[in-house]
């Protein structure tokens, strides 16, 4: 009979999965910083350049 | 410079990425059969070992990219190596952290120093130095060049780790191997499908990471981009 592991193997894709998400996450946050900073350094520049 | 509107091929990609990680854990939850000593931990050892192949195949991106840009000096080269190191990493720590609760239930233990768990740790360490190596340095130009050298050293570690179960001693087992070699993880038809399947997904699934990075890496670095 297999060993009951039902629970680690439940844990193991949660953490498998949950990395994932973390890493899609934080790209998706630092894409909107980059895109924030990038959109008022443009503003900058215009405003310094009148 | 105004990052290049979304390419319609990297939506697909996200999209074909995410529907072929659903694909494939259905096939590894409902079809492949329950092993019959470990139980249904065993199912994790499909993402685990594609994990671990999508990290290397990261690593081996990274250097090749290092070299392109040493070649080339186009910056362009160095956001892909950076790039392809960032998510080598994340499949690396995959790797390992599923190979340790996989390991609890078989070895008794969470971790031990054997040559593939012990090579793998180093590898991961080796790349996680890469982003530190890059901290400490001032322009984005020595960033660069010496990342590059950095990445090409190291990829030394990824065929020592993927060795390192046929030149040592090891507990770990030997996923692939010559058939009827007395270390060859034996696999039902249904097993090799999912497990082949997982290897496909992860490498979709790295390619659509790694062109997102890269995009944050063009769009963090406008002035660099322009000087190219």
């Amino acid at each position: 009979m297999p060993a009951n592991t039902l629970t680690e193997m439940i844990l193991g894709y949660g953490v498998i999965l949950g990395i994932l998400l973390l890493y899609v996450l934080s790209l998706i946050l630092r894409f909107r910083r980059a895109k924030t900073n990038q959109h008022d350094f443009s503003e900058n520049s215009h405003t310094s350049s009148h | 410079m105004i990052l290049d509107k979304k390419p319609s091929f990297l939506t697909f990609l996200d999209v074909l990425s995410g529907l072929m990680v659903l694909g494939a854990l259905i096939l590894i939850l409902f079809f492949t059969p329950t092993e019959l000593t470990m139980g249904p931990v065993q199912k994790v050892f499909y993402f685990h070992v594609a994990s671990a192949w999508g990290g290397m195949l990261s690593f081996l991106l990274a250097a090749a990219a290092g070299a392109g840009y040493l070649v080339t000096r186009k910056v362009r080269w160095d956001w892909l190596s950076l790039s392809a190191v960032e998510v080598g990493l994340v499949f690396g720590l995959i790797a390992i952290l599923s190979g340790m609760i996989w390991a609890q239930p078989i070895w008794n233990t969470w971790w031990v120093w054997d040559p593939r768990l012990t090579t793998t740790a180093i590898m991961e360490l080796i790349y996680l130095a890469y982003f530190i190596l890059r901290s400490g340095l001032d322009t984005p130009e020595t960033k660069a060049r010496l990342g590059a050298v950095y990445v090409i050293v190291s990829v030394i570690s990824v065929p020592l780790t993927f060795l390192s179960i046929r030149l040592f001693r090891t507990i770990h087992p030997v996923v692939i191997a010559a058939s009827g070699s007395e270390s060859a993880f034996s696999m039902s038809p249904r097993m090799l499908l999912a497990f082949i399947t997982s290897l496909v997904v992860f490498t979709v699934l790295i390619a659509d990471l790694i062109w997102h990075r890269y995009r944050l890496a063009q769009l963090q670095n406008p002035i660099q981009e322009e000087a190219n």
